[in-house]
């Protein structure tokens, strides 16, 4: 990689000198902005973000982009507009709190055309360094090439922290899924393996260990995780979970659960309990709040009215019926006793249903997915990002953020101030990973693609991006440890009445 | 002198055939022959179950396993199965090429020089003898890598000789290290081979073998402990695999765990007999290191020409024998694919003839082929019905094999994309998948999604064309209503949205689908769900049915399916459900048909008591196309 990037610096530097391009000296102005993909007119930018590439989707035999920012300026050739990293972090230190103007120029029958600037806004707010992802084809049932990378989104360096096909699969495959850190370190994170040498590869206090949190008491073994910032404590749902699929509806694949509860896993003692077990709810996505002493999580109350049917059934039948509410209880650590349910967000008093609750760093606001009906947002053309306001209840949606299409799989920065999440905008059906800038009160910024290396990337790519998560680290882990991991013996865990 | 010439080129011709040489020239003219004819639709297939883009992304995705170049060179080549003579003239002629440079490298004397043909063969029938697998294989490039692995290793051996035989042991280092990378197990492979033959060199020439064997033993040492430094820089690719990088050693295993209970056996069900090709391919070469150690040993003559010659002419027999998958029911569903692409419905129905023991694929496409058609209601079952057993080591299913067709013109657009994506997954995408998804999402009216997969054709060599047709549609949506080819779908997808699972089991899920009537169904969807509901004999369905095509069509006179339909129904319910008005049978349901009725209940009390495999033996050549026979001789239909 690092041979790569001196060879490219080179070449690009050597281009540069030999054919230096400039701005046109005469040219009409076009009357409007230009059509670029990814979308980055005027997004704001966190000031150590990789380069934004994208090409100009104007007809056209010659392009010229000019790039300014403090008496800087930049001018590249060509209809893919990738600037040098180092360039470009030369240029985001001199606009840092302020722009980067882009001004593109479309030569067309020999007569270049002038687009209406636009421009880069460069918060002083800097991003988490690092971020993972679990590189996914949108399928449904099948899985064959899964893996769980990081990325250094100050450049476009990425690593594999584990693929499924480090272990012989065939003829059993292997999932993997639900990545997560604990404050954003990854000393202490996990990740599940299911199916083939199935287990959660848990990493305590540096320590990779396989672990098996299914018991006789629980539905499952874990699924979705919440790590507690403060105390030694991982929140999962447990879940039955099916999948069917529409006919016609482009939403095309329910996700449901016939059963699901919240546990807390303690990785100390090895033991399990539960939080959550209605016997007509379904619990599900806990999330612990910034002080580790209450712990949320979406249910959905769900009673099996038709015998004739079996559970599953009838709640394929009344699959719009399914709407998530948001609760709480508290968690006392001392004792390890929890506190009475709370009702934190009543979607379902909307005729709504809100999933994948995520508390900000500094604890006020809650980021979550609201859609009609269901728990598997990221496959429901009407969800989008909202904001609780935990102090004064209030809510909102991230207007500039959101698009007709599914948002979901959302995640704080460390410092709150940047947003991650996946969407489907982009050609419905894969999704793709999206920035937003998140000031002070709550409100998102205009949203912008995962900068890549080729602005193509993104049209030929197979995989989906799901379950973002920011990182203020690497992992260090090899994938080949996690694989020799995953190849062991799982540690099985308890079921105890209180997580003391 | 005019009188001489033809007599001297007969007898010139004469000779030419009498003469040994002329056995390899037949074999390759022969072979490109029956390639690019009796398998030309099998090798359009094998090109569509692949896909070759002109894409940086593309490559590196093939390189980012070991084997990887393999995989995209081979890709390459196959594409060229577009054009089948084309394709099979490239292949044939690389085939060749092995045949040459064998007896060029090797050295092969004027007596051997047939031999030379064993790795062709072997390299042949690894390729003919994959049938079903063709589906299966997660490796697009399958029919060229083998053959391209071959011809590295052979110009590899080449260059191999002419290096000082001190430096040998550095090449192979070299070799594993370089090749392991692009060509996987087969780089491993070509160092023992070279090692093989730098001992049999020796000994040929009498000379100190301790060098050679330091440069096998290494050839060893590198072969086993390259791929496991290498280990180390893929993340795609367990420590258990890396020696078998670039052949489908996993797939072959663990099909045999999957293996199904057939009723019948055969021999293509023996999950082993895969292998036996690329074990030939490794001991001809093995068997010429032999010679070359021999060399001087051996006799050279007429007489061993004549019996090498009549060795490979029998191996060759013996090898296209077992080795050539050709059960009838996979070249039809093959044959059937195609001209569905071509729309050519007519030959997709006649081609449902060419069978006795017919599969489901072949008989849903052939129904399909009659909707569009519009002789369904008439012809329907008049053609081979049942549901053969699939001649494959593993589950067979049709969602693989032509269930994205088949949903994707009964109008089922959500369902055909689904199985493009899983299949794409499990086996990576191919033409027919993105084919497939573009067009369903076309119909679906998911322009964005249909206009990705169309920009991915774009970057294909010869499906560039293709896409470009499909992409005006979604420049001017209204195009569509008025394409012939898009009728029978549209028509067809008059459903409301529902939930649903089709477990794999197409045809079952179908049948059951088409039981659910919209508010204002086209009369397409009400005859699909009539014959729906005479497949899966469900007589109060019918029932329903018949009664919404009367009153969609206010027919004078009914097709002869549902005349026959009709009349057994009202036969068997003997007027307990159902009951008509006086003449109503006399007016719709024709004299032939209710004496054919009367002959087939009369029959059947003839041979009351005999069992009903036996009895259906006496009923075939009358009844066969008759509902009737259907109903009853046409039983235990399993859907794969």
């Amino acid at each position: 990689m690092a041979m790569k990037k001196i060879f490219g610096s080179i070449l690009v530097m050597a281009l540069m000198l030999s054919c230096a391009p400039s701005v046109p000296e005469n040219s009409v102005a076009a009357g409007r902005k230009p059509e670029i993909y990814p979308q980055y007119t005027d997004v704001t930018i966190p000031c150590n973000i990789a380069p934004l590439t994208f090409r100009i989707e104007e007809d056209g035999d010659g392009y010229v982009t000019r790039f300014a920012a403090g008496g800087k300026e930049l001018v590249v050739a060509g209809k893919e507009v990738a600037v040098p990293v180092e360039e470009w972090h030369a240029m985001l230190d001199v606009a840092n709190g302020d722009k980067i103007d882009v001004e593109l120029f479309v030569k067309s029958k020999e007569e270049w055309k002038r687009f209406e600037p636009f421009c880069f806004k460069v918060s002083p707010d800097s991003i988490d360094p690092y971020i993972s992802y679990r590189l996914i084809p949108p399928s449904y049932v099948a899985y064959e090439n899964l893996r769980i990378c990081q990325r250094n989104i100050s450049n476009y360096d990425e690593e594999v922290i584990y693929s499924n096909h480090l272990v012989p699969s065939e003829p059993h495959g292997q999932c993997i899924n639900c990545h997560a850190y604990k404050n954003y370190k990854t000393d202490n994170m996990q990740f599940h393996a299911r199916q083939h040498l199935g287990g959660t590869v848990f990493v305590h206090n540096g320590k990779a260990k396989k672990v098996d949190l299914k018991t006789d008491s629980t539905i499952s073994a874990g699924v979705y995780p919440s790590f507690n910032p403060k105390y030694d404590v991982v929140a999962y749902s447990v879940n039955s979970t099916g999948q069917v699929f529409h006919t016609k509806n482009p939403n095309k694949v329910e996700v449901q659960d016939k059963a699901s509860d919240v546990i807390v896993y303690n990785p100390v003692k090895e033991t399990v309990t539960h939080v959550a077990n209605g016997a007509d709810d379904l619990e599900v996505f806990p999330c612990w709040s910034a002080d580790g002493k209450v712990l949320y999580y979406c249910s959905a109350h769900m009673e099996h009215l038709d015998t004739t049917l079996k559970r599953e059934s009838e709640f394929v039948l009344r699959y719009k019926e399914i709407k998530y509410d948001i609760l709480s209880r508290s968690w006392d650590p001392e004792t390890g006793e929890f506190g009475a349910v709370d009702t934190v967000f009543a979607a379902s008093l909307l005729g709504m249903s809100a999933t994948f609750p995520r508390v900000s760093p500094c604890g006020r606001y809650m980021l979550f997915a609201l859609a009609e009906y269901g728990c598997f947002h990221i496959w429901h053309k009407d969800a989008d990002l909202y904001v609780l306001d935990l102090e004064t209840k209030d809510y909102w949606p991230l207007d500039k953020a959101n698009s007709p299409f599914p948002e979901s799989y959302h995640a704080w920065s460390s410092t709150g101030k940047w947003i991650l999440f996946a969407s489907r905008r982009d050609d419905t059906n894969y999704s793709r990973l999206y920035i937003a800038h998140m000031d002070d009160n709550g409100v998102a910024d205009k949203a912008f693609l995962l900068p890549q290396e080729s602005s193509e990337f993104y049209d030929f790519f197979d995989h989906s991006f799901n379950v973002p998560e920011f990182m203020i680290e690497p992992v260090r882990i090899t994938p080949y440890e996690f694989a020799e991991v995953i190849k062991g013996e799982p540690v099985n865990v308890e079921y105890k009445q209180n997580i003391k | 002198m005019t009188d001489t010439m033809p007599n001297n080129k007969i007898s010139k011709l004469g000779g030419m055939l009498r003469s040994l040489k002329t056995i390899p020239l037949l074999f390759f003219v022969g072979l490109w022959i029956v390639l690019s004819t009796y398998e030309s639709a099998l090798l359009f297939r094998i090109n569509e179950l692949s896909v070759f883009l002109f894409d940086d992304l593309f490559f590196e995705s093939m390189m980012s396993k070991p084997a990887g170049f393999l995989h995209y060179i081979s890709s390459f080549f196959v594409q060229f199965f577009y054009y089948p003579a084309l394709g099979a003239a490239i292949y044939v002629a690389l085939l060749y090429a092995v045949y040459k440079l064998v007896i060029s490298v090797f050295g092969l004397q004027k007596s051997y020089k047939l031999l030379a043909l064993l790795p062709v063969l072997a390299l042949l029938v690894s390729n003919t003898q994959l049938g079903y697998w063709i589906f299966y294989l997660k490796q697009p490039g399958y029919w060229y890598m083998a053959l391209l692995a071959t011809l590295l290793f052979l110009l590899a051996l080449w260059c191999f000789k002419r290096v000082k035989v001190v430096l040998r042991m550095f090449f192979v280092v070299v070799w594993v290290f370089v090749g392991y990378p692009l060509l996987g197990a087969y780089a491993l492979v070509a160092a023992f081979l070279m090692g093989c033959y730098d001992v049999a060199a020796s000994l040929s020439e009498r000379k100190n073998i301790l060098l050679p064997s330091l440069t096998l033993a290494v050839a060893v040492v590198a072969a086993c402990a390259i791929p496991y430094v290498y280990y180390y820089c893929y993340t795609s690719v367990s420590a258990e695999h890396m020696y078998g990088a670039g052949l489908p050693i996993t797939q072959w295993i663990g099909s045999y765990v999957a293996k199904v209970e057939h009723e019948t056996f055969s021999y293509w069900h023996f999950v082993y007999l895969y292998w036996i090709p690329l074990i030939l391919l490794f001991s001809s070469f093995v068997g010429f290191c032999v010679l070359v150690a021999l060399r001087t040993k051996l006799h050279d003559g007429k007489k061993i020409e004549r019996i090498v010659a009549a060795c490979v002419v029998l191996s060759a027999a013996v090898l296209v024998c077992l080795f050539w998958y050709n059960d009838t029911n996979f070249r039809i569903e093959n044959k059937q694919n195609n001209a569905m692409w071509e729309c050519k419905w007519r030959d997709v129905a006649e081609y449902a003839r060419d069978t006795e023991k017919t599969t489901r694929q072949i008989v849903l496409n052939k129904n399909i082929a009659l909707f569009k058609l519009g002789t369904a209601s008439n012809e329907m079952f008049s053609y081979p019905d049942g549901s053969s057993d699939i001649l494959a080591p593993m589950p067979v299913h049709l969602t693989q094999t032509g269930g994205k067709m088949i949903y994707f013109q009964y109008g089922k657009f959500n369902f055909s994309y689904r199985w493009c994506m899983e299949d794409a997954v499990e086996y990576g995408w191919r033409i027919e998948y993105l084919k497939h998804a573009a067009r369903s999402m076309l119909l679906a009216g998911e322009y964005r999604l249909a206009q990705r997969y169309i920009d991915i054709l774009k970057r294909t060599m010869f499906y560039r064309g293709w896409a470009e047709d499909l992409e005006k549609y979604i420049l001017d949506p209204a195009l569509i209503e008025k394409t012939n080819e898009f009728a029978m779908p549209l028509q067809l997808s008059c459903y409301e949205d529902a939930l649903g699972v089709d477990e794999s089991f197409v045809e079952a899920y179908l049948t059951g689908e088409f039981k659910y009537i919209s508010d204002k169904p086209t009369l397409l969807y009400i005859e699909v769900a009539l014959m729906s509901a005479m497949i899966r004999k469900d007589s109060k369905l019918f029932w329903y049915l018949i009664d919404r095509y009367f009153k969609e069509c206010e027919p004078t006179r009914l097709p002869r399916y549902y005349q026959e339909a009709l009349l057994l129904f009202l036969n068997i319910d003997k007027g307990k459900t159902v009951s008509v008005s006086p003449g109503f049978v006399d007016k719709f349901v024709s004299k032939s048909v209710q004496r054919k009725l009367e002959s087939f209940v009369a029959r059947t009390k003839k041979y009351k008591g005999m069992k009903e495999e036996e009895m259906a033996k006496y009923f075939k050549d009358d009844y066969a196309d008759t509902y009737f026979y259907f109903y009853f001789f046409v039983r235990k239909i399993k859907t794969n």
